[in-house]
Parts: structure tokens; C-alpha cells; sequence
């Protein structure tokens, strides 16, 4: 009988330490429109609506991230905002800017989770639009299709894009954003790569500072108090910390290694 | 088979399969699914939506690309998945300029695009398709299985000179060559030996790391020869396109024929 | 009362009056609220105003990043009366600036 216990323990683990493994397998890239897409659904199913579908792309050629991410409030994690359609009527979260007045390039912008729609749903879908076939306003080729070209994510070189001008972002919101004088500028540095025979990272504060703010990665994303004291490495940016919070999911994707390690090897 | 076994319970079940199984070589023991001829191995059909469209579908010759283009080329520039039907390549898309359609490929210049009267050149649904051009390999240095031709040995001589980036330049400063033994998760197997070098001359990092090697020390693990030849591991290239499992020794130096 | 006595009362009179009142040294360039009952928006103006040097907080003095934790702390308990969205905008608002300004105070001791 122990023999027999002992033998179900020793499956269990083994099946249980297989299945916690990678899968030794390339994972699926998501689409250029479809890099940066969110879902959200906190409340959307039980209040009897489809999930959320927040696309980054649309957004980020509008707003900077700071303006969402810091002045608005969103999280960084999907869901971990909590947002409620009383949020959104009140004129905070998604209602900061969709709220049937604000102007964007010459169209009011659709207010959401509005106490107009009533029973009719098809404005709800607009957004709460998982698994539905929604025509949305902006078609993704359409709306970048003179942005400078990139390899991976969204095919997009949002950095050379703003550089060019041809997206504005917005950073400031009346009402909400708050007057702040301007960033002291951050001297570029070097990064120590942990792995022989990699490059060193050159990070720049400054072209970081052109979409996000100073409290949107300290203390939260990168804790440490002078350079060097936060050890981490690829395996924990890999897994979506540090630089990966923005840079797996919504910024330019981590596949590309010499992005950043680019430093020669003295 | 459980992982480092007791002696007494290795021998049993080594006699188990010894007794059942009339094998004189460790080949025999693996369920090695069989090859197809050299020219055809690494060929492969594409039919995502080609049938359901009415169109035969595509069949895609490895050994002809790969003389032209390093893996790296397709498979992280391009973003072509390593799994067949998962990319979602459609006649839009290349007509756009993306997956096969990029420019400086099949771009209708560089070479034959995505139009009338070239339909058939891919959409002809036969893996043996150009078989005939095979022939122009027969100085190739040789190898035992797949497709006959040693091309890491080709590659070193000269004899192919793929373009290794269309756009994404590697960088000179990423040589990583490192090699290492890998213990055989079977006692009684010799070690396999593997190398860096020969796998960066045609793939980016990221072709492999994180998603099929995990980075993180002793995470990849139980990567034994039946998850290879389940496509995983190694066997994501190991069993269709690059070298099949077939060639033992070129892995474990020490197996005896 | 004799004049000796009257002159103890007054300077006793004078050293409350400067407890009471509490002002701290401290440099022109940081206003601070003296009261921690806000009225109806002023708990937003000073919310703008602490909030407002985050992005220069690298170029503030260790006791201006101080007093800055301090209206942060201050502030907390009437965001916290806030009605539901307000609160939980506001007080992630407000930690993030605070945790920013403790991030920057922090690096500038252990230098």
C-alpha cells in the first residue's frame, strides 16, 4: 500500500514537473495590429459585455505614455486597474477622454460607458469588442502606412515616428495632467551585460523620457537606489519585469538583442 | 523512462526491452519516423487556407532557399514561424511586401512575385517539386541522411554563401561560440556535444532563446530524445530541415555505429 | 500683576504662540500648506503642487524632498475620504509621486 502511494506521489511530480517546463517550442508572434493589444476584464462578463479590447498603437501616436500611465492612472498590468463603467462616467480612466467633448483631430471623441446607450449595446461594443467582429474607426495599414518602417512588434519605428513628427503625442490634459517644470536631462550609461561574449546595453534616459515620466519606472519597475544595486537578468526581463514590462508587450519586443546591446566588447 | 534510474531497476528494464526488441543498434529503439528522399527532405506543404481557397497548396523547397538566405534571414528577420500552417502569410501580404512578397525576395524583380503566370511555381501542391535541380548539389560535400549534404561542411568551404540579414545587420560584436556536453538522460548513452558556432552562422539568438531554450541555468530541462522527436528542442529543425536525428554521431561523438 | 511677571507672560505668550504656530525654516521656493483640513479643491491644488517637481525632483535638496514626503503623508488620509473613483485615482496618483520622491531621496543618502 505505501509502495503503491509512494509510486502515485512519484507520477504526480514527475507529470507536474514536465508540464511546469517550457514547452521547447517557438512561440506565436501576434500580428503588427495586433502587437500592444490588451484585454481587459475585470467586471466586462459578469456586467454581461464582451472584454475590452485596447489597442496601443492608436493611443500611443496620440498620447504620450505618461499622460495615461501617470497623470490619468492606469496600471501598467492589464486588469490590475479595475476600472468601472461608474469610473469612466465620472470622467476618469477611459472617460478622461472619451467623454463626448473632448476634440481629437477635428472629431469629438465617443464617450464611454455613456448613460445615453441604454439597452443598446452596440455602443458598449465599441470597445467591449473580444471575440466580435467591431469595424473600428482607424484601419491599422491606413493610419501608419507613412510611419517609418521597423522590424517586430508593430512593424513601426515609433521612435524614428516621433522624431519625424509625423505623430504629436499629447502629454498634457487640463483638468488632470499637472504643470510640471521640465525634466532635468539624464546623462546616457552603460549597462553591464552578465553574459560573456554579449555586448554591453547603452540605456538612454532621454529617449525614454520623450514617451514616459520619472514615477512610472521608480520605484516601481526598477527599485534600486544607484546604478548597479538592482541585479537582474534576461531571465527576469524575459519574463516580463523590468525592461520587459513595456518592452514584451507594447514598446519595441526583446527579440531584437542588438537593439540594446550594442556597446562594443572592450 | 524515468529519469537516472537504480541499477537494479536499469537492468530489468534494459532486459524488458532487449528481450522484446531484436534491436543491434540504438537507432532502433526510438520511434525515428522514416525519411523521405534527399530531395524532398525539408520540403515542405503549406495549406493554411490554400485548399480552402480553392488553390493547391504550397510546396516549399528548404534546400533551395537555403544556399541563398541563412535561416536567420526567414525565420527572425521576416518573422516566418518555425511551425508549418502557424504564419498567417495570405496573397495580400505578399503582394504588400511581407513574408515571401519582401522586397529583395519574391518582389516580382529580385525574383518571380506574386502574380500570374507564376502561380504554379508554388501552388503545386508536389513535395518533390524541382527535384531535378537537386542534381546541380552532387559536388556538395556529403552526409549521411537528409538531404545527403553536409551544409554547416558547404558552408565553411564556400561553396554556398548565403546572405546572413536583409536589413537587420548582425552585429560583429555578438560572437557567442560557447559549446557544452549534455549528460544522456539514458545510462549507457554517450554525451552530447554541442556548439555555438556552427548554429550562429545561420541563426539570430532569438531564433532559439527564450522560447525553445530557456536562458535561465537549469531550467531546460528533460529534454529528452522523445521531446525531440516531438518537434521540441532540438527537434524543431532537427527533424524536418537541419540534420534529422537519424545522424546520431553527429550529436554524440562517442555512439558506436 | 507686577512688571516683572508682566514680562514673563508676554514672552511666555510669544515662545506658544511660535509652537503653536509651527512654521519650519525652510526654502522659499516650497509652499506649505499649514493646515491638514483641506477645503473642497484645495486638496487638489496641493496634490498639483507636491506632485508638480517629479520631474525635476533629481535637482531638489534633500530637506525639499523631505517636506515633500511629508505633504505627501499629510494629504493621504483626506484622499482616502474621497468617493470611490477619486480615492483610487488619486491615491495611486499621490503614492507614485511619493514612492518617486523617497526613490530620489534615497539615492542622493547613499551617495
Amino acid at each position: 500500500m505505501r509502495r503503491v502511494s509512494w509510486a502515485l506521489v512519484f507520477i504526480f511530480v514527475v507529470v507536474g514537473i514536465t508540464l511546469a517546463q517550457s514547452d521547447g517550442v517557438k512561440k506565436k508572434r501576434p500580428l503588427p495590429p495586433d502587437y500592444g493589444k490588451v484585454i481587459i476584464n475585470n467586471y466586462s462578463e459578469a456586467a454581461g459585455l464582451s472584454a475590452v479590447v485596447f489597442d496601443h498603437w492608436l493611443h500611443r501616436a496620440k498620447f504620450t505614455c505618461r499622460l495615461c500611465h501617470v497623470d490619468v492612472g492606469f496600471a501598467m498590468k492589464a486588469g490590475a486597474t479595475g476600472i468601472k463603467a461608474t469610473d469612466n462616467m465620472n470622467g476618469y480612466y477611459c472617460g478622461a477622454c472619451h467623454n463626448g467633448k473632448m476634440i481629437s483631430e477635428d472629431r469629438v471623441v465617443f464617450d464611454s460607458c455613456s448613460k445615453r446607450t441604454g439597452q443598446d449595446t452596440r455602443m458598449c461594443e465599441r470597445c467591449h469588442s473580444s471575440g466580435k467582429n467591431v469595424k473600428k474607426d482607424y484601419e491599422f495599414s491606413k493610419f501608419t502606412d507613412k510611419f517609418p518602417k521597423g522590424r517586430f512588434g508593430n512593424g513601426i519605428d515609433w521612435e524614428k515616428t516621433e522624431a519625424e513628427g509625423l505623430v504629436k503625442p499629447v502629454d498634457f490634459l487640463q483638468g488632470i495632467s499637472i504643470k510640471r517644470p521640465s525634466l532635468t536631462i539624464q546623462k546616457d550609461f552603460a549597462l553591464g551585460s552578465k553574459q560573456e561574449g554579449m555586448p554591453d546595453i547603452i540605456f538612454s534616459h532621454k529617449k525614454h523620457t520623450i514617451w514616459s515620466g520619472c514615477e512610472l519606472c521608480h520605484p516601481e519597475i526598477f527599485v534600486g537606489v544607484k546604478r548597479g544595486s538592482t541585479k537582474y537578468s534576461m531571465v527576469e526581463i524575459f519574463e516580463g519585469r523590468y525592461c520587459g514590462v513595456c518592452h514584451s508587450t507594447v514598446a519595441f519586443p526583446l527579440i531584437d538583442c542588438q537593439r540594446c546591446h550594442i556597446k562594443p566588447v572592450s | 523512462m524515468p529519469y537516472k534510474t537504480g541499477f537494479i531497476k536499469t537492468v530489468v528494464l534494459w532486459g524488458i526491452l532487449l528481450s522484446g526488441v531484436p534491436a543491434s543498434s540504438e537507432q532502433e529503439f526510438w520511434d525515428l519516423p522514416p525519411l523521405p528522399e534527399a530531395s524532398e527532405y525539408g520540403n515542405v506543404l503549406i495549406d493554411r487556407i490554400s485548399l480552402k481557397n480553392r488553390i493547391k497548396p504550397v510546396a516549399f523547397s528548404h534546400w533551395t532557399h537555403r544556399q541563398k538566405y541563412t535561416c536567420r534571414v526567414c525565420h527572425f528577420e521576416l518573422e516566418f514561424n518555425m511551425k508549418v500552417n502557424t504564419t498567417e502569410i495570405t496573397e495580400a501580404a505578399n503582394k504588400e511586401g511581407r513574408y515571401c512578397g519582401t522586397g529583395g525576395c519574391h518582389d516580382g524583380k529580385t525574383a518571380f512575385g506574386h502574380d500570374k503566370p507564376y502561380c504554379e511555381k508554388c501552388h503545386n501542391g508536389d513535395r518533390s517539386y524541382g527535384k531535378e535541380k537537386f542534381s546541380e548539389l552532387r559536388n556538395f560535400p556529403k552526409s549521411n541522411f537528409g538531404n545527403g549534404i553536409n551544409w554547416v561542411k558547404a558552408l565553411e568551404k564556400g561553396l554556398i554563401t548565403p546572405v546572413n540579414y536583409l536589413t537587420i545587420k548582425p552585429s560583429d560584436e555578438i560572437s557567442y561560440d560557447k559549446g557544452f556536453s549534455l549528460e544522456a538522460e539514458w545510462r549507457g548513452i554517450p554525451v552530447a556535444v554541442f556548439s555555438h558556432r556552427p548554429h550562429i552562422k545561420w541563426l539570430d539568438c532569438n531564433n532559439c532563446h527564450p522560447d525553445i531554450f530557456n536562458i535561465k541555468k537549469k531550467t531546460t530541462k528533460h529534454f529528452e530524445m522523445t521531446r525531440m522527436l516531438n518537434g521540441e528542442f532540438c527537434g524543431v529543425c532537427h527533424m524536418t530541415v537541419a540534420f534529422p536525428l537519424n545522424d546520431c554521431k553527429r550529436c554524440h561523438p562517442g555512439m558506436r555505429e | 500683576m507686577t512688571m516683572k511677571g508682566f514680562r514673563i507672560f508676554l514672552v511666555m505668550i510669544i515662545l506658544v504662540e511660535g509652537l503653536l504656530c509651527s512654521v519650519p525654516v525652510m526654502s522659499p521656493s516650497i509652499f506649505i500648506g499649514l493646515s491638514a483640513l483641506y477645503a473642497q479643491d484645495d486638496w487638489k491644488k496641493e496634490f498639483e503642487d507636491i506632485c508638480s517637481r517629479t520631474d525635476d525632483a533629481m535637482i531638489l535638496t534633500k530637506d525639499e524632498l523631505r517636506i515633500l514626503i511629508e505633504r505627501c503623508d499629510r494629504l493621504k488620509p483626506f484622499v482616502e475620504q474621497l468617493s470611490e473613483t477619486e480615492r483610487k485615482v488619486y491615491l495611486r496618483r499621490l503614492q507614485m509621486c511619493r514612492d518617486l520622491y523617497v526613490f530620489v531621496l534615497e539615492s542622493k543618502e547613499k551617495k
